[in-house]
């Protein structure tokens, strides 16, 4: 009896969910943010003090995302491309200069550092069962492509430029509309939105222009963990 | 969107309203219904209203106001204690009006303590010229310096504080917040009398705030940055601050060793408590003060005192590279954007064989 109640749930958990009447599903828009802190400082050869811990702190800051995705395989999952893209900003006091020397002293002026990171995208997301138990794990690839600029307190443009590389990124999206199917269901007929999730990642990325010696590493200086909000359209 | 449509329906049963309301629930939450609509765009148009008026630096038709000294906010323009104790020359009222179409003839500017009165017959609001000690309240009234050349609608004019005051029937010891109008009249070239003017209501302010506190000074690239504790206490409270910064020998201060105050080598006026000093010299020491002022202009004590030497200073990308960076800037890699390009291609290639 008992192996017969596991192979019932078994069947019950693979079979798939009743089809309900839904809109197509072209891909997913995402909406998140994360913490990092650019591995600038573990360039080998800076003297002390590392330039980004001198002008911006030991802290990490809050870079912001939004992505749009099509999807280009259905069953068993889902598989997506997409082109995601968003907006890192660090700031802090500039260094005085004192008979063309820069000092320890700092300024009242301001300095930022400023980062567009713009990324092609391929994901899977295992969501055949989600409807059944809402959690649908991803994957994700992803050539990184981050624009960045150096502004100054006369917010001019110091510097600006553009560095490559890729990533890769591994997390779990929690499917909403498992705790209320109509309001989603009212959602799909209303807006187009089939799905809405809730989601967590990590990232690794490697954004040094694949190891070039001119190029600084915007790779973060841990794994990022980043969250968000997805609607699958 | 669902959750606003949601609510909607439990309250208006039509279904076009439904969706029209739908549409201003994706513009704000609030907006549900119209009455929360009507009452947000009042609500919007009154905190709007004072910043579109606080546009108004110019005197308006048939209005005559002070131009340094006058607030968008109250509507009045202000005497302060300076002004009232000084002449045309010395700490005058820069007096704009604007009289609409008067070319030719003369005008003359005249103060009363009276409110002008409706539009006479010839449908011209005027204040009283003379004075009528026996009317009640007594009027006091009279012209302000001589009459001059009407050559232009709008005329800017220093006028006597002093003069103002006098005519008015008060004194720089009268009441805090005491009204006095000052009127132009314009007598036209074929010789009609008063057949136009413009009016300004202005109040008398001569209360000082205290002073501020706890002044900090930062330097920066040919600026300083100051900030300080807003005055507390006083007579009254201070409307506006400047921050002021002196060169080396000069000073605001009247001693001994230097009987005569200097003006600001540069200032900064502002409503809040920081500002900006820009336009300075580097590696330049700066003696940095900082005054409260009334709305009518009256200055505190000076606070500060402080020197700070603007500098050149040294942005991240200057220091990376002072401390050995070796990012060079520009688009270094040009395998990355050609792998991009490729994924976009890739995509585009997908698109196209999509049934």
């Amino acid at each position: 009896v008992r192996r017969l109640a596991l192979v019932a749930s078994f069947a019950l958990a693979i079979a798939p969910a009743a089809v309900r009447a839904q809109s197509p599903i072209w891909g997913s828009f995402e909406l998140g943010a994360g913490r990092y802190r650019p591995n600038i400082d573990a360039q080998p050869g800076l003297s002390q003090p590392l330039p980004f811990g001198d002008i911006f702190g030991t802290g990490r800051g809050w870079a912001f995302r939004a992505g749009i995705s099509h999807a280009i395989l259905k069953y068993p999952g889902t598989l997506e491309v997409g082109f995601r893209t968003g907006f890192f900003r660090e700031s802090g006091k500039s260094l005085e200069i004192v008979n063309g020397q820069i000092t320890d002293t700092k300024s009242g002026d301001t300095t930022a550092f400023n980062i567009i990171p713009t990324s092609l995208t391929l994901t899977y997301r295992f969501d055949v069962f989600a409807e059944r138990f809402p959690l649908a794990p991803y994957g994700r690839v992803a050539l990184e492509r981050y624009n960045w600029w150096v502004s100054s307190g006369s917010s001019a443009i110091a510097k600006k430029g553009a560095t490559n590389g890729y990533s890769a990124t591994a997390g779990v999206a929690l499917l909403v509309d498992w705790f209320d199917a109509s309001l989603a269901r009212e959602l799909d007929r209303d807006t187009g939105i089939n799905h809405t999730y809730l989601f967590a990642d990590v990232t690794k990325s490697w954004v040094k222009d694949f190891g070039s010696s001119t190029s600084w590493d915007l790779s973060d200086d841990k794994l990022s963990f980043a969250f968000g909000i997805m609607f699958v359209f | 969107l669902a959750v606003a449509r949601r609510r909607i329906r439990a309250q208006a049963p039509k279904p076009e309203a439904l969706r029209r309301d739908a549409l201003l629930a994706c513009l704000a939450l609030r907006l549900h219904n119209r009455a929360a609509m009507r009452r947000t765009l009042l609500v919007t148009a009154a905190v709007l209203l004072p910043i579109a008026v606080l546009a108004l630096v110019s005197a308006g038709a048939n209005q005559l106001v002070e131009r340094t000294n006058f607030s968008a906010v109250t509507g009045f323009s202000y005497i302060n204690a300076a002004q009232c104790a000084g002449n045309a020359t010395t700490n005058p009222l820069n007096v704009e009006f604007n009289i609409p179409g008067a070319n030719g003839g003369t005008f003359t500017v005249f103060a009363s303590n009276k409110q002008p009165a409706a539009p006479t017959t010839g449908g011209v609001t005027l204040c009283d010229e003379t004075p009528s000690p026996n009317a009640t309240p007594p009027v006091a009234a009279g012209p302000i310096g001589s009459s001059f050349q009407a050559d232009s609608a709008v005329k800017d004019v220093p006028v006597s504080g002093s003069d103002v005051v006098k005519a008015a029937g008060k004194t720089c010891a009268s009441a805090e917040n005491d009204d006095v109008w000052i009127c132009a009249h314009w007598t036209n070239g074929q010789g009609g009398k008063d057949v136009a003017s413009a009016i300004g209501h202005f109040r008398l302010q001569f209360a000082a705030p205290a002073a501020p506190s706890n002044v900090r000074v930062d330097s920066g690239d040919s600026k300083l940055i100051v900030s300080w504790n807003a005055s507390t206490g006083g007579n009254t409270t201070a409307d506006h601050y400047t921050a002021e910064a002196y060169l080396p020998g000069h000073s605001p201060l009247s001693e001994p060793a230097h009987p005569n105050p200097d003006p600001p080598d540069a200032t900064s006026t502002v409503t809040g408590t920081s500002t900006t000093i820009g336009g300075l010299q580097n590696d330049t020491p700066y003696t940095v003060y900082v005054v409260a002022l009334s709305i009518g202009g009256n200055p505190s004590s000076r606070t500060g005192g402080g020197t700070a030497i603007p500098r050149a200073n040294a942005d991240f990308w200057d220091v990376y590279r002072d401390r050995g960076g070796q990012e060079a800037g520009g688009c270094a890699s040009g395998s990355g954007g050609a792998l991009a390009l490729l994924g976009v291609a890739a995509l585009a290639v997908l698109r196209r064989r999509k049934p």
